[in-house]
């Protein structure tokens, strides 16, 4: 193995600043080529934020150097520690960091799809729930998070690809009850790839479902019930609108015509949560409503505003969505 | 043929930890190229050395993190000038210094730190300078390829080490 530093000795020596400031940096560069590898197709959340794929393996690896409120250690070291089986050679230890890395990244993005939709947060935890009751577990496979039968030890084969999933027949994800047991027996009987299903490529997809048809029934948790995303957005947009009213136009924080282009940004917000989620930074929304707005401008001006306009559309919407039983 | 991450891992960087049958599958079969491909782009990021730019973002954010000055210093080019006069010329006889065999100069591309190495049968003795700074202190030597590290507080003398030394290169490291 050519790769200049050996890691094992580092996790001995961290009591030593050059060895703490070298597997930080280590860290930082598995999760950054991961983060390339495995999420070129879900730039959306990148282009939302406004957040580049070097930002986020920085805030992706920092837990893992940041001491707990009992400041007993890095949670880095902890998970050396307890790692099992457990490391004692060179390849154990960028194994480990290579697993660590790639699980903690994926959180970190489940946190950012979460915080971009709330509907993906909802569908989640309702797939989530289909999973432990229907007797299936989660695991790790290159760091994402696949669906597989409770019996399953290892994924051992190749596993579907975002296109290939992307193309499978919106038949198998209609039915509610059954959709992860109908999805499981098509790759395992009409498919060369493993049985396991990607957990949040399948959420988007249910995701994607729902707001095309509009109405998502939701009959998952063993209640029926129905909820209109045009009605739960709805409200959040009148939520932020009433705050844009009530604490920058009548205060004179914006003039009228600066309010009217916040409004006209927003609706277009809340069409786009309705159709899959907010797919372009702040700025490009604000833009297109005011000719010729600069970014720097922009951001010295608008987008602190037009931030917490967007957190309350959301918020709104999360709220209602944990009010509303399933 | 059953083939688990670990597997894709071993192939990329530790073939001989691979039954030949997996490198031989692996090889072959195209199935896992898009993973391997992962492991290859991993092996050639940790090779490569973080901008200052990425190095402050990561001190902004993790406080615990210094980013470390590192030097590398590659050999010197040295031209001996051939003696015009073929007669042979004996040095004087020492009792105490042992010769050395090889003397190694290295340099940064800025010249700014010159390290030189002696190595003699049986030891060796690393001399650190600065070309712009008086005492140099707390600093790391790592010799390349071997790897090879030495910490000391301050060049007023050399590392004195009990074995040969080869390198190729030598990273100097402050914090």
């Amino acid at each position: 193995m050519k790769k200049d530093t050996p890691i094992l000795p580092l996790f001995s020596q961290l009591d030593c600043q050059s060895s703490v400031s070298r597997l930080v940096e280590i860290t930082y560069k598995i999760a950054l080529v991961y983060l390339r590898y495995n999420h070129r197709k879900f730039s959306k959340i990148f282009s939302e934020t406004e957040v580049t794929f070097e930002e986020a393996a920085i805030s992706a690896i920092t837990p893992l150097f940041c001491k707990d409120s009992t400041e007993r250690g890095l949670p880095i070291i902890k998970e050396f520690n307890s790692w099992q089986p457990s490391i004692k050679t060179e390849d154990d230890a960028l194994y480990f960091l290579n697993k660590i890395i790639a699980g903690r990244v994926e959180q970190h993005i489940s946190h950012l799809f979460k915080e971009q939709d709330p509907f993906f947060a909802k569908i989640l935890d309702s797939v989530n729930y289909l999973i432990k009751k229907g007797g299936y577990k989660k695991v790790r496979y290159f760091g994402k998070r696949y669906i597989v039968q409770s019996t399953c030890e290892e994924i051992k084969n190749k596993v579907i690809d975002q296109d290939s999933f992307e193309k499978l027949p919106t038949s198998l994800f209609q039915n509610r009850k059954t959709f992860i047991v109908d999805l499981h027996s098509y790759l395992k009987n009409e498919t060369n790839f493993f049985p396991a299903i990607p957990l949040n490529a399948l959420v988007l997809r249910l995701r994607n479902l729902n707001s095309n048809n509009l109405k998502i029934r939701e009959s998952i948790n063993d209640t029926s019930s129905n909820f209109d995303i045009d009605e739960v957005i709805n409200l959040g947009l009148s939520c932020a609108l009433e705050k844009l009213g009530d604490s920058y136009t009548s205060k004179g924080k914006l003039n009228e015509c600066e309010s009217q282009s916040f409004r006209l940004a927003l609706m277009d917000m809340a069409e786009d949560l309705k159709d899959g989620g907010i797919n372009r930074g702040l700025y490009d929304y604000l833009n297109q409503h005011i000719t010729g707005l600069e970014k720097t401008s922009y951001q010295n001006k608008y987008h602190n505003i037009l931030e917490y306009l967007l957190k309350v559309m959301k918020n709104t919407i999360c709220e209602k969505l944990t009010n509303e039983r399933f | 043929m059953n083939i688990n991450e670990r597997d894709m891992f071993n192939f990329v960087f530790y073939p001989e930890n691979l039954s030949t049958e997996k490198v031989e599958h692996l090889k072959n079969s195209k199935i896992f190229d898009e993973e391997i491909d992962f492991y290859r782009s991993l092996k050639k990021s940790l090779e490569e050395e973080l901008t200052d730019d990425v190095k402050q973002k990561l001190a902004e954010k993790i406080p615990l993190y210094v980013p470390l000055k590192i030097f590398v210093l590659y050999p010197v080019k040295e031209h001996v000038k051939k003696r015009k006069n073929d007669v042979p010329i004996f040095a004087a006889a020492s009792p105490k210094e042992i010769p050395a065999v090889t003397a190694k100069t290295f340099i940064d591309e800025n010249n700014h730190y010159l390290i030189r190495l002696l190595s003699f049968k049986e030891s060796s003795k690393i001399y650190v300078f600065s070309t712009t700074e008086g005492a140099l202190k707390n600093y790391k030597i790592v010799v390349k390829p071997s790897g090879q590290t030495f910490e000391q507080n301050d060049n007023s003398s050399p590392i004195e080490i009990s074995t040969p030394i080869e390198a190729e290169k030598i990273e100097l490291q402050f914090n």
